[in-house]
């Protein structure tokens, strides 16, 4: 594998303790950051962005790798923090009175959640469904014709 | 004729009687009407065309790819937040809820008093919402496919709150109730201007340009003579070949963001009031979670809907989309947040959209992408949060065993009227409110005198041959859904350019 470089290791490093920090490895059966290939996924789609916002995220994720830490009280690394600190620090910058941290928090939610939500076995695991295929579309997600006539009797 | 990358990406120059910048819902109109009008017309969009095959159900690579921004666009001020701008053939229509809804009467009124525009409040828009409405077999949403959760939010809003409501018009037809609107409908059944107006015009003789996007407008002395731009590949988002089309006319339907800044890179700027306002809907989303397996993936995406009589200005909307969309400010993170992850099939959302009188700017950044600046005035917070104390407690009454707003400063899991008694508080203000503004408008507002740069009959002031068919010419926000409305001014503006005539009965 080629060197990504100096930021974008620092990126990836971000990412990876985000991602763990957020859908850490559980007790409950639900898929985490590693069984939904979080970071390499984060990469791809990043690659899909336009040029700029791909720049903006690499950034945000350098900064957090960099400053979470700092911000949440810990002179460290975010990534060398313990996954349950860098839970907290996310919580809590979402919940802050500063908006800046609030904007960084919900930033950092909202991505990894958009990479988790989007991947099948999260889709499986909360049980999502279509009531139609759509038979071009690579995600595969179960589907339940039957679902749309049973949900309206019930709503009558 | 429909053109796409591999055809133009080595640029090209052309000439044509009209020149129509963006194919979403008001240019779209604006095309099919000047090409049946007998006008040579030719489209340039920025973004590719979606076809059935691209319409895949992985939101991130989907919102990457065919929104502006990669769908992470933000307007900043008050509450920095997101919006969504789609940047493909047939714009927003490709991946909105196809609501279409005419202007309240009061709002109407308070149009045409405002800004001295009569066709606001006049018959030439009845009219043109006539021929809209039957062009996009515009329909209420059918109890069959509406599924658990819309009845839901029937059972709530109607039911609790005596708020009376319907399944919303949509111009949408034999939905199957996929939930799936937000990443395109595959079957078709969305009337989206790729599928409606756009082929319309093409079979007029239009000539519809894909992957072409317009830089700026050019002009000699005071008139508009023509728009240059370049070619841009998608995914990729490679610039490739530039292009020129000079035309006698050319029609801006960039939407609310875009058209400004075009406008703006161009020197064209009368008296400075060009993005000099900029307006949007605000509120919040609710979600509920019923004791019951509600699967709310089952049923069209917002299938029922109702205006509120108690808080002017205020709609309750039936709401979903793919969690990996929907759920990016859902609920707290880490465990507390996958030990709630087996709720969501319990999940009925209600949206509640208010009017409101916020007011922002567009302006150009040096990227060449749109910056926004929205203020929300403190007393708007008031109406918004009653609002949705109101569903909150619907939903609580109805067996929900918590609901989630999503604002830090109310209790996050409300489980009991005293809990939702927090969206009260003096604490909740207008940086507190968690929203997608996906309702933008009035960049470039149309007003009888100079208040506005566009003047009634669509054509911005001080340079001639330059028209505005989009939702930037809205003088104030609608209140409801503005794609019913964009389409209908721009089917008037166009109509007038064209000379077609604006009481032709709808086909
Ligand atoms: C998720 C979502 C759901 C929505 N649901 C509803 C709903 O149910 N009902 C409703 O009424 N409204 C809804 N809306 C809002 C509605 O879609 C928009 O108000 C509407 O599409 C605006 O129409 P428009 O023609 O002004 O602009 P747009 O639809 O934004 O179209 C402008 C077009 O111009 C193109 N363009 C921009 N810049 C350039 C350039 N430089 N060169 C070439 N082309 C360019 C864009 O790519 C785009 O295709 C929703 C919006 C979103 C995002
Ligand atoms: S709910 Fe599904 S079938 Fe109905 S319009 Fe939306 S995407 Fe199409």
């Amino acid at each position: 594998m080629t060197d990504p470089g100096f930021w974008m290791r620092l990126a990836i490093a971000g990412i990876t303790a985000t991602s763990e920090a957020t859908f850490p490895e559980n007790d409950l059966g639900a898929p985490d950051f590693e069984s939904t290939a979080m970071v390499a996924r984060t990469l791809e789609y990043f690659d899909e962005l336009p040029p700029r916002q791909r720049r903006l995220l690499v950034l945000l994720f350098v900064l957090t790798e960099l400053c979470a830490g700092l911000l949440s009280f810990r002179l460290s690394r975010f990534s060398r923090l313990p996954v349950r600190h860098r839970t907290w620090a996310l919580h809590s910058f979402r919940r802050s009175d500063l908006l800046v941290l609030r904007v960084l928090g919900d930033a950092l939610k909202a991505t990894t959640t958009m990479m988790y939500m989007s991947h099948p076995l999260a889709i499986e695991w909360i049980g999502e469904y279509r009531v139609c295929d759509r038979p071009l579309d690579p995600v595969k997600i179960a589907v339940r014709p039957a679902a749309l006539s049973g949900a309206t009797e019930a709503g009558r | 004729m429909r053109l796409a990358f591999d055809d133009v990406k080595a640029g090209f120059e052309t000439e044509a009687d009209v020149v129509v910048v963006g194919s979403g819902p008001g240019g779209a109109v604006a095309a099919a009407n000047l090409a049946r009008a007998g006008m040579k017309v030719v489209v340039l969009e920025a973004g590719p065309e979606v076809r059935p095959e691209d319409m895949a159900r992985d939101t991130p690579r989907f919102l990457a790819r065919y929104f502006w921004e990669g769908g992470l666009r933000i307007i900043m001020g008050t509450a920095p937040s997101p919006t969504m701008h789609a940047r493909c053939l047939g714009g927003g229509s490709v991946v909105n809820s196809a609501i279409m809804l005419p202007l309240p009467a009061w709002v109407r009124r308070e149009w045409r008093a405002e800004s001295g525009v009569a066709h606001f409040d006049g018959p030439e828009l009845d009219a043109a919402y006539a021929r809209v409405f039957a062009r996009c077999r515009v329909a209420p949403t059918p109890q069959a496919v509406w599924g658990r959760r819309n009845h839901l939010v029937r059972d709530a809003v109607q039911g609790v709150l005596g708020e009376s409501g319907g399944g919303l018009p949509r111009a949408v037809h034999d939905c199957e109730g996929s939930s799936d609107c937000l990443t395109g409908c595959a079957s078709g059944r969305k009337q989206s201007m790729d599928r409606v107006y756009l082929p319309e015009a093409e079979s007029a003789g239009a000539e519809v340009f894909t992957c072409c996007q317009v830089d700026r407008v050019l002009t000699r002395g005071k008139r508009a003579v023509g728009v240059e731009g370049h070619v841009v590949q998608v995914p990729g988002w490679q610039k490739h070949g530039r292009f020129r089309v000079y035309a006698k006319h050319v029609v801006m339907a960039a939407g609310t963001m875009h058209t400004p800044v075009i406008l703006q890179q161009s020197g064209i700027n009368p008296r400075g009031l060009v993005g000099a306002t900029l307006f949007c809907h605000i509120g919040g989303g609710l979600v509920g979670i019923m004791d019951e397996v509600v699967d709310p993936w089952v049923g069209a995406t917002q299938g029922w809907g109702a205006i509120s009589q108690e808080i002017r200005g205020l709609k309750y909307e039936g709401l979903w989309a793919s969690p990996a969309a929907l759920m990016v400010r859902w609920g707290d993170v880490g465990r507390r947040f996958v030990e709630r992850l087996d709720e969501v099939k319990r999940a009925a959302v209600i949206a509640c959209v208010y009017r409101g009188d916020v007011h922002g700017t567009v302006k150009a950044s040096r990227s060449g992408d749109p910056n926004m600046r929205l203020w929300i005035p403190e007393h708007n917070v008031a109406p918004v949060m009653r609002g949705m104390k109101r569903a909150a407690d619907a939903l609580l009454a109805l067996g929900a065993r918590y609901v989630h707003t999503g604002i830090v400063s109310v209790v996050d899991e409300m489980r009991t009227p005293a809990d939702t008694e927090s969206m009260l508080s003096p604490r909740v203000q207008a940086k507190h409110l968690a929203m997608t503004m996906n309702h933008t408008f009035g960049s470039c507002r149309m007003t009888a005198d100079d208040r506005g740069p566009v003047d009634p009959n669509g054509k911005l002031r001080g340079l001639d041959g330059l028209y505005l068919c989009d939702a930037s010419v809205f003088p104030s926000p609608s209140a409801v859904n503005p794609q019913a409305t964009i389409m209908a001014l721009s089917d008037i503006t166009s109509r007038k350019l064209g000379g077609l005539s604006l009481d032709e009965a709808p086909s």
